[in-house]
């Protein structure tokens, strides 16, 4: 809500500058966002009064202007004709400068000298009117700085309003707390209206028959109005800085009344309503109305329509109709100041998908007495501003608004929330003084009537506000309450190890937006039936390009891995710890109606390497990622962990190299893979072919973690250390050779380390050798050269027998 | 060789130590101890001789032979330690690096900002008894919207722009990305009895337009203290406390009565500017205004406790919630809060 200050001040005395008032509001809970000083950038254009006007002897559309500025006449060329001879214009003298910066000279047009040039509104940014020169009220001085003259310059507060405040969504609701924060006293209201014409009731007739969408409805009829007439200057400029478009004086009126006090008003063309009759009633399934903005609007049995009986004219409280507005031919014009109860009015814009100024206001509550008074003065205002005489006495229907419920209040609670002195008087007051009817129900307790335009004071703990905003959220004292016991769960812990372990091994934390395609999942090679293609549709995505939910971290890792690639960063190792969303009634959407249709939210760590792997030093060479690279984090972080059931065996689905994958499995159960992107992939998703990626579920991992590992007493006797090489034919895993070896070194087995893996000439095609130092040791005796061959001869019987692996001997 | 009686032993000293004493490196040092200290050396020889006298002679020159020998031994001891701290020296030198070049580092991997923003202050509020409670980032309107007091159509949603998802066995609109962590509000309260002190991290979702202070996908820290007689000034103590850890111990807090339909009293905090101190002027941190909105808070509405299934004549409570984009930009000075979703490594290297 945006409020001239001069506007403010008419309804309350303002003497402090504009910057104190914004803070002081808000201190007291209306926040002043911003404060604007508007009409400072004018300078030098002066008010001018017309002398004379001739056609510009070498252009029809160009008029020739004599004007006097309190010192000689000049001679400007216009190409507006909407003044007359004696009219008061703004002139933008040679030398002046009009907002945006535009400074004005003496000029030459189509052969005449112009001095300066006469302002339209828009130039000077008074309003939006630029269908003709700016024409000043005939009393305005003439020679003034039209900055002075007109009242130009102001400050604008910009209010953050809360949509449970409703009743600072105008002028006077706003004085109304600065009248509070100040100490001072609203300025009365004009309420006299000037009645001429005929009794209303012999010229209209109003009914309502859905006292539910509407329990007030009053009407007054104005005759003899001219529409064509703009409003005057002050109220334009007023419309315009709050920012809505001036469109004539009738309807400027009830606009102007809209924000000036916050009752949505409506002026019906009274001539095009059919039988000058309203009723207000519920709309029938199916009804169908034509708004004022041209379209065709579909209303249901739960919209309030005002009607003229068979013909609906106006959705109630939200757009008035196209056949009954307001037009420049119009010359009685009925004014519509009812009152719509929050509910309906949301409903129906809910469901229609508007949102008009008046809508708002009265989604957010309007103040049901003002509906008269406000009548009252659209009809005295309109008859002074457009002409016209108001018809005798008001039209009025529906069994009104009933009386707000009291609120019970209990003092002693509310002032040991608080912290604020017990006595009863101390809430009492500051109730009073918000205007609240206040009794006092029992030694702590009170009871509150709130006023009619507070609509957000409903239980006790709004009265608690209420008193607590009053007497200031600064006094209020700082303690700490009685907590204990703060901790992280076990698996929290974890979760932050994990990543302070990744950080460790050269890997960077990255959060993506969980935003993705089908085609994404194209990229990555996933086939039609992947169940990772089944993923949810966000219905207004941020882009449209990517309305799903990602069901893996990967389309996200490698589109962030190409963007750095492409910024000729090197190399790539990142890491995201996130949820994926996998749709379907899982186990979180069974437990409650109110979990209905959750989807599942697993949290999965991804990894990407792709590009070169970062050198040491600056002399190193630095080389490409390659499989054993993902595949050493992975084991790495399990093995900082304390995982040990970990097992990897070959994989081959998408979006992995068929060669270079693995799967991981936790005592046996998969918990995700890792590999060297397929080089399809690594080509459709533009990273090099040495990309390299894994996926994990988190909590399984998590869960695997040993809460404690026994720790073994250090045997006092020497290790005795041997090697072993085997040769080892094709499709035999080392792992399996290792899972073998493990098993025939029985206890006495202390370590066993590979340290070479070979294949080529001159072994057998196919074929590996693998070798590894085999450490014994005893917990209880020295062992001896016995011991190493009894455990070689078992492991070299036991390697050829399970997998055709023969013990290669020193040559 | 003669075997004169008496030889010139102080003129074999004087050679021998005048030869040990010049030798310039160790390999000369070595010709000269053969020369003048071995068996075949002149002193050798009178040594040699020594058999051939009689007993007296014998004593009387082995003494003197004895007392040569020890003094070039000593000349040679000493420029032996020479010549070796000079070659050792030498050595060294030749073996000395520019200490200002790189050294060999392991690869340097990191935590995300937010992370380390989120775990500092989910720490704070450990050290000040809480736990972490965590909930889904796909929430239906219930909890999201009507749990907290923002009835279907009510003004107050306008406040957050959802993003919404389809599901065509659902009412539109019900399966909605989280708007703010105060769905965890109801959740904690669901799963366990009072008191409870919670705080819970997440991620959060809003149809915005992304600019410089807003991004459609951003996380907040939300806090929930509910037990029997907790007060508004608990609220203000727990925040202010808050707010010095991570602040800075000279921070004061300012409470500003503001609007959140699931607390009442409601309230915007602010911190007094922790890079002028709250002296304003032309600061640039807070604009001249002295004070920053960090967050926002308030005691938890009657309405949201029953909801959650506590008995709002029972206990009380107080909720607060907090942008962690914010919180990472107020301390760092990043203007542009589109930097944090970017995602480019060499940032966030230098982060």
């Amino acid at each position: 809500m945006r409020v001239p200050l001069s506007w403010l001040a008419n309804h309350v005395e303002i003497d402090l500058p504009a910057l104190t008032l914004a803070d002081r509001l808000t201190d007291a809970g209306l926040e002043i966002e911003q404060v604007d000083q508007v009409g400072e950038d004018i300078a030098g254009v002066l008010t001018a009064r017309v002398l004379a006007v001739a056609p510009h002897p070498s252009a029809d559309r160009l008029a020739l202007v004599r004007i006097e500025a309190g010192g000689d006449e000049r001679s400007v060329v216009c190409g507006a004709h909407n003044y007359a001879q004696g009219d008061v214009v703004a002139w933008a003298a040679p030398g002046s400068k009009l907002p945006g910066g535009l400074k004005i000279g003496r000029k030459q047009v189509r052969g005449i000298w112009s001095e300066g040039m006469l302002a339209s509104a828009k130039e000077l940014a008074v309003f939006d009117d630029h269908s003709g020169i700016l024409v000043l009220p005939p009393d305005t001085p003439v020679g003034a700085d039209l900055v002075e003259a007109a009242g130009l310059r102001d400050a604008v507060l910009q209010i953050k309003t809360y949509p449970n405040r409703g009743d600072t969504m105008n002028v006077r609701g706003v004085a109304r707390e600065t009248a509070l924060v100040l100490g001072k006293e609203l300025v009365p209201l004009d309420l006299t209206v000037p009645e001429s014409g005929p009794p209303a009731s012999r010229l209209a007739s109003v009914e309502v028959t859905d006292v539910e969408g509407c329990p007030v409805y009053i009407a007054r009829v104005v005759e003899g109005v001219d529409a064509a007439r703009p409003a005057p200057l002050w109220m334009a400029r007023r419309l315009w800085l709050y920012g809505m478009r001036p469109l004539g004086a009738v309807v400027d009126v009830t606009n102007y009344l809209l924000l000036d006090q916050g009752q949505p008003l409506h002026a019906f063309d009274l001539d095009t309503i059919p039988g000058r009759r309203i009723l207000v009633r519920r709309a029938a399934d199916g009804e169908q109305v034509r708004t004022l903005d041209g379209r065709v609007r579909r209303m249901s049995s739960e919209d309030t329509l005002i009607t003229a009986g068979e013909q609906a004219l106006a959705l109630a409280g939200i757009m008035g109709g196209e056949d009954t507005e307001v037009r420049p031919a119009t010359r009685r014009v009925l004014i519509e100041s009812a009152h719509f109860p929050p509910e309906t009015v949301r409903r129906t814009m809910h469901r229609l998908g508007m949102s008009t100024e008046g809508g708002q206001r009265w989604a957010k509550g309007v103040d049901p007495a003002g509906a008269g008074p406000v009548c009252d003065q659209a009809a005295a205002l309109m008859a002074r501003l457009a002409g016209g005489t108001v018809a005798s006495g008001r039209l009025e229907a529906g069994p009104g608004v009933p009386e707000r419920e009291r609120v019970r209040f209990d003092w002693a609670r509310s002032s040991r929330r608080l912290g604020a002195p017990a006595d009863l008087e101390f809430a009492a007051t500051r109730l009073r003084d918000v205007g609240c009817k206040v009794a006092v129900a029992g030694p702590t307790e009170l009871t509150a009537v709130p006023p009619s335009w507070r609509f957000d004071l409903e239980g006790w703990a709004d009265l608690e506000e209420e008193v607590a905003r009053r007497w200031g959220y600064g006094n209020l004292p700082a303690t700490l309450p009685p907590a204990t016991g703060g901790r992280l769960t076990r698996e929290q812990r974890l979760r932050r190890q994990v990543r302070e372990i990744l950080a460790g091994m050269g890997v960077t934390e990255v959060i993506t937006w969980p935003f993705t395609n089908q085609t994404a999942l194209d990229r990555l090679g996933l086939p039609g039936d992947d169940p990772r293609r089944r993923a949810l549709r966000v219905a207004n995505p941020v882009s449209e390009e990517t309305p799903e939910l990602r069901t893996t971290l990967l389309p996200g890792l490698v589109e962030l891995a190409r963007r750095n690639l492409a910024k000729a960063l090197p190399g790539v190792a990142v890491y995201e710890l996130g949820a994926v969303f996998l749709p379907g009634q899982g186990e979180a959407a069974g437990r409650s109606p109110h979990d209905a249709g959750l989807p599942e939210e697993p949290a999965l760590l991804g990894l990407v390497l792709a590009g070169q792997r970062p050198a040491g030093r600056f002399d190193e060479e630095a080389g490409e990622f390659g499989f054993e690279d993902a595949k050493g984090v992975v084991e790495g972080l399990l093995g900082t962990l304390g995982i040990d059931d970990v097992r990897f065996q070959a994989e081959e689905p998408m979006p992995f190299h068929p060669g270079r994958c693995a799967g991981v499995l936790l005592g046996g159960r998969p918990v995700g893979l890792l590999g060297q992107l397929h080089p399809r992939v690594a080509a459709a998703c533009e990273l090099p072919a040495a990309s390299h990626a894994a996926e994990l579920e988190l909590v399984p991992l998590l869960e695997a973690v040993p809460a404690m590992r026994p720790a073994a007493t250090p045997s006092p006797y020497p290790e005795l250390s041997f090697d072993v090489a085997f040769l080892v034919p094709p499709a035999v895993a080392a792992a399996d050779l290792e899972a073998v070896l493990r098993e025939a070194g029985g206890d006495l087995l202390a370590r066993l380390a590979l340290f070479d893996a070979y294949q080529g000439a001159p072994l057998p095609p196919g074929h590996t050798n693998l070798a590894y130092r085999v450490a014994l040791q005893a917990p209880d005796r020295t062992l001896t050269d016995d011991d190493a061959r009894a455990v070689r001869d078992r492991m070299a019987e036991a390697a050829a027998r399970q997998l055709q692996a023969v013990l290669r001997t020193a040559e | 060789m003669s075997t004169t009686a008496d030889p010139d032993l102080d003129a074999l000293v004087v050679a021998g130590r005048a030869a040990l004493t010049g030798a310039s490196d160790l390999d000369e040092l070595r010709a000269a101890e053969q020369a003048h200290l071995s068996r075949r050396s002149p002193l050798g020889e009178v040594q040699r001789g020594l058999g051939a006298l009689d007993p007296d002679a014998r004593r009387e020159l082995g003494r003197r032979v004895n007392q040569a020998r020890t003094d070039l031994q000593a000349a040679l001891e000493s420029r032996r330690a020479e010549l070796e701290a000079a070659r050792d020296a030498a050595l060294l030198e030749a073996e000395r690096v520019d200490v200002t070049l790189p050294g060999r580092r392991p690869p340097r991997g990191g935590i995300h900002p937010l992370t380390s923003v989120a775990d500092e202050v989910i720490d704070i509020f450990i050290g000040l008894g809480y736990r972490v409670f965590e909930g889904p980032e796909v929430e239906t309107d219930w909890y999201n919207f009507e749990a907290l007091n923002f009835p279907p159509g009510h003004p107050a949603r306008s406040m957050q722009d959802s993003l919404t998802l389809v599901d065509a066995t659902l009412p539109p609109g019900w399966l909605v990305l989280r708007t703010h962590t105060s769905p965890g509000q109801i959740r904690a309260m669901q799963a366990q009895p009072p008191p409870l002190y919670v705080v819970v991290p997440g991620r959060c979702y809003r149809a915005d337009t992304p600019d410089a202070t807003h991004v459609p996908v951003f996380h907040q820290i939300e806090l929930l203290a509910v037990a029997e007689g907790l007060t508004m000034g608990d609220m203000k103590g727990t925040l202010l406390s808050f707010a010095r850890s991570y602040f800075g111990e000279e921070r004061e807090i300012r409470l500003r009565p503001s609007y959140f339909p699931f607390v009442e009293p409601g309230a915007e905090i602010d911190v007094s500017c922790f890079t002028c101190g709250g002296r304003g002027g032309d600061c640039r941190t807070c604009k001249g205004d002295r004070w920053i909105e960090i967050l926002g808070a308030g005691m938890v509405h009657p309405k949201v406790l029953a909801n959650a299934g506590y008995d709002p004549e029972k206990v009380s409570g107080f909720a607060a919630g907090m942008g962690v984009e914010r919180l990472f930009m107020l301390r760092s000075g990043l203007a542009d809060i589109r930097t944090l979703t970017d995602n480019d490594l060499r940032w966030l290297a230098t982060v």
